[in-house]
């Protein structure tokens, strides 16, 4: 079955420093990623004539994929600003995908950055995202992001079962495969007795259930087919993706217990041809430590409420049947807001390209990513293929 | 009071909300083609697509559909308040609600638990709360 997505490749992956980085902007961020993606990619700054971003909460201007180009001094065919909250990378790329296999453009760039850490602060980043929240129906009730996420996390213990200690399960896993990656924000030692030990922050998730605030920026580059076959690194195929938009505020959605990657999911499986089982490598969006486990039973890694299990017995370790978040997750790589998503990318091209060093998949071939946005609201997946 | 104290950033679409609330009545949006009811007000039932639609005060019962006890305010004017719990209740009537469990302590709020809706001031708005019902 011939698909746009054949006609594109990912050919270049970067990242700028993640965690604090306070000596940077937002709009420096953006740029050195792409400089480092470009890098990666072989290419030059002339050579993209396509460019994608997602805006800045900490500096938010009008038209900011076009203030990012004047900035790089470049000005691509096509420059566009997009946002679809924590699933943005996964439309971002699926658009850029859709602009190459249309012969619109040949070397498109997605890049997102932002220094909510040091440029904006932890409460005010907390306070600017609970805006989330419906300002006449949910605002009022003083609910933040955790509260939210909470919300459903209590709902899916109530009907499954599951289990807080295997939600801690997923931060310690987490952390384990930082600490194998140098640049990930999150080093230190952390268990499950840790995260367990920590301050409730909104029942039942505590502090350590959550994703930090950070600073970063990612970038991916993708290519023409044509163009991809005479890069250095070897190009990595998308052969599925697959959305969902469910809803945006939180009183709007049905059962909070099955999310969109039940649709998502699938989709991306039936245009890639493939099954759960033939996935190598999984980077999970877990912006909170139990959504992980969700996930994994939507995306059909495992039955319905068997997440936690699944978690258990070890499959998402990196010696398991199913490494996740080989990076560190959201949890403890970092988490700047939409860039993250990106770093989900990014870790799953350098699986496929063999280039992920002590935290490498022997012989990693197919990679899935999934990411989501708003409170579980809306949903993205990508299946990606190596030429290894 | 006027409207625009007593109705959070209402659009004018929501009014009826608030004013219901003002009157001590919970009012939904009603659709007259298959009688679907919905919160937040739309231009057309989400059900069914149907243009003719009402404001009907509906029983102000439901249920816990789920919770939390918010520990950490999101902003200053929360501060005050921790630890306080927020629910999500599933009216009678249909829609979904999110507001503060008031009446029982902290710990006690519980899925499934029945709850009255009633709205009370804060701050110069009014807002709904959910008490704990004998079911």
């Amino acid at each position: 079955m011939s698909s746009f997505l054949d006609h594109c490749a990912i050919v270049g992956v970067g990242e700028t420093a993640v965690g604090k980085v306070p000596d940077r902007t937002s709009i420096q961020l953006h740029a050195e990623a792409i400089r480092a993606a470009l890098d990666d990619a072989g290419l030059r700054l002339r050579d993209v004539d396509g460019l994608v971003t997602a805006g800045s909460r900490v500096s938010p201007v009008l038209y900011h994929a076009d203030v990012v180009a004047e900035y790089l001094g470049h000005h691509p065919r096509h420059v566009l600003t997009v946002n679809a909250g924590g699933s943005t990378s996964v439309a971002a790329i699926e658009h850029a995908a859709a602009m190459i296999g249309a012969g619109v453009c040949e070397v498109v760039v997605v890049a997102k950055a932002d220094n909510l850490a040091t440029g904006l602060g932890r409460d005010a980043t907390v306070a600017s995202m609970a805006t989330i929240g419906h300002p006449a129906y949910e605002g009022p009730a003083g609910p933040t992001i955790p509260a939210m996420y909470a919300m459903v996390a209590r709902r899916y213990i109530h009907e499954y079962g599951a289990d807080v200690t295997d939600f801690a399960l997923v931060a310690e896993i987490d952390r384990e495969h930082a600490r194998r990656h140098p640049a990930a924000q999150f080093r230190a030692p952390l268990t499950a007795q840790d995260v367990l030990g920590s301050r409730l922050v909104a029942d039942p998730l505590r502090l350590l259930d959550c994703a930090p605030v950070s600073d970063g920026g990612g970038a991916v580059v993708l290519a023409s087919a044509a163009r991809a076959r005479d890069l250095p690194k070897p190009p990595i195929r998308i052969t599925g993706v697959g959305e969902h938009h469910g809803y945006e505020h939180l009183t709007q959605a049905g059962d909070l217990t099955v999310t969109g990657a039940a649709v998502s999911g699938p989709a991306a499986f039936r245009a890639a041809g493939l099954t759960p089982a033939e996935i190598d490598v999984a980077m999970i969006y877990d912006a909170f430590s139990f959504i992980q486990c969700m996930q994994l039973e939507d995306l059909g890694f495992c039955p319905k409420g068997g997440g936690g299990a699944f978690v258990r017995e070890g499959n998402t370790r990196l010696s398991g049947r199913l490494p996740v978040n080989t990076h560190g997750g959201v949890l403890s790589f970092g988490h700047p807001g939409k860039p993250t998503g990106l770093f989900l990318v990014s870790e799953a091209v350098r699986q496929l390209r063999g280039e992920a060093a002590d935290r490498q998949v022997a012989g990693a071939e197919t990679a899935l990513v999934h990411m989501e946005g708003g409170i579980l609201a809306s949903h993205g997946t990508l299946i990606l293929a190596g030429d290894r | 009071m006027s409207h625009h104290q007593s109705a959070p950033q209402a659009e004018p679409e929501n009014l009826p909300f608030w004013e219901g609330a003002q009157a001590g009545e919970l009012r939904v949006q009603r659709c007259q083609t298959c009688g679907h009811h919905q919160l937040y007000a739309r231009l057309w039932c989400v059900s069914c697509g149907g243009r003719a639609l009402t404001w009907t005060a509906v029983r102000p019962r439901g249920t816990v559909y789920s919770f939390t006890v918010v520990r950490r305010a999101p902003t200053a004017e929360f501060a005050a308040d921790v630890p306080y719990p927020i629910a999500l209740v599933d009216l009678d009537a249909g829609p979904r609600l999110m507001g503060h469990v008031v009446g029982c302590p902290v710990d006690e709020v519980t899925v499934g638990m029945p709850v009255g809706v009633r709205f009370a001031p804060r701050q110069g708005l009014l807002v709904a709360q959910f008490t704990p019902i004998g079911s």
